[in-house]
């Protein structure tokens, strides 16, 4: 019988079930966020969620914060293990999906933890949860504070004054986007930019010139860019350091760092458009006082 | 007594605390007596002086990348 919760959570979920529930006391799925800053971003329910699971799986990016969770919950297993150099990354996130997804089969109450918000460049999570939903479990995403809400608090940029952009910065290289430079344009993993061979933890100088070069058709070479980092320890301050567009190449860019272009250029009134609303707005007026 | 674990936890979790001055907070942790690695490192903000109390571990964080979902296994 479906009862009125689960046709609410039916239609909460942007994946939707290709099988039909199974019992509650069968396996379930869990992914949260465990938020960017220890002690500070962890919601309630995502705690909850850890510590109700029979098991927990870690993809965490500080290992004190590992140490953290693992005062919450008895079996915690670290997904870092599974990340090699030289091996590519499909497949540890394949193997990521399985190990879930075996404890889930199993009849466990599973709890996936993710730094920041689960569901950001995080190919794992999603997967899991339309794997584990398409073989009839419980599964679903609880959101978390993620590096994205970090930036805007700790630079200080409203997305909605001029708009924002993000991309994984290779999306610029490995296809033709058209990039407005009157918005912010946020560009993530730019430490390993260009890498095609998902093996590789970080690429070098060389390829974050040809980034240059493909901005460079939008943004003056002296542009002021910001390379941000948020805060992972309450005892840290965010890392935030502002370079010239040109100077990309030659600085250090770790992984974890996230690289912010302002706007270079003006917002452009579109005065067509403008005229035609003027124009609407004309006619309810009149239509209000016919 | 709170070890560093737990402290790190009430920091993160206390306005006062979270956005104190390294000064303040390393005064703070002395009170507690905090160990020497943590009081160190907030007087810094070098958070690597920790490592040796708790140990290093290399975290790889980079998610999926744009190029994924152009391959196959």
């Amino acid at each position: 019988m479906l009862l009125s919760r689960d046709i609410a959570y039916y239609h909460t979920m942007n994946t939707p079930l290709v099988a039909p529930r199974k019992d509650t006391n069968q396996g379930s799925l869990a992914v949260v966020g465990m938020g960017m800053t220890l002690g500070s971003h962890l919601t309630p329910l995502a705690r909850s969620h850890i510590e109700q699971a029979d098991v927990i799986f870690a993809g965490l990016s500080d290992n004190i914060v590992e140490q953290w969770l693992e005062r919450m919950h008895p079996d915690v297993r670290s997904l870092q293990p599974y990340y090699q150099e030289g091996k590519s990354r499909r497949k540890t996130y394949e193997e990521w999906v399985d190990l879930m997804m075996t404890e889930v089969r199993a009849g466990k109450r599973v709890c996936g933890v993710f730094y920041g918000h689960p569901g950001i460049f995080a190919w794992s999570p999603h997967k899991v949860i339309e794997v584990a939903r398409a073989e009839g479990f419980q599964a679903h995403m609880e959101p978390g504070v993620s590096a994205e809400d970090c930036l805007y608090a700790d630079l200080g940029i409203d997305p909605g004054t001029v708009g924002c952009q993000h991309y994984e910065a290779g999306q610029l290289l490995f296809y033709e986007r058209r990039v407005d430079p009157s918005a912010y344009l946020v560009l993530w993993q730019v430490g390993l930019v260009g890498d095609r061979s998902l093996a590789r933890f970080t690429t070098g100088g060389a390829y974050r010139q040809v980034l240059v070069d493909v901005l460079s058709q939008d943004y003056p070479l002296d542009h002021e860019i910001i390379l941000y980092r948020a805060a992972t320890l309450p005892i840290q301050q965010p890392r935030i350091r502002r370079i010239a567009l040109r100077d990309l190449p030659h600085v250090d860019v770790p992984t974890e760092e996230t690289v912010v272009l302002p706007p270079a250029a003006p917002l452009k009134a579109n005065m067509a458009i403008r005229e035609r609303l003027a124009a609407l707005d004309k006619l309810e007026k009149e239509a209000s006082l016919a | 007594m709170l070890d560093t674990i737990d402290m790190l936890e009430a920091i993160g979790s206390d306005a006062s605390l979270r956005h104190a001055t390294p000064n303040e907070l390393s005064a703070f942790l002395e009170r507690e007596h905090a160990s020497p690695a943590l009081t160190s490192a907030a007087a810094s903000g070098d958070s690597s002086e920790l490592f040796a109390e708790l140990g290093y571990t290399v975290m790889h964080v980079p998610q999926v990348s744009q190029y994924f979902f152009g391959t196959t296994s």
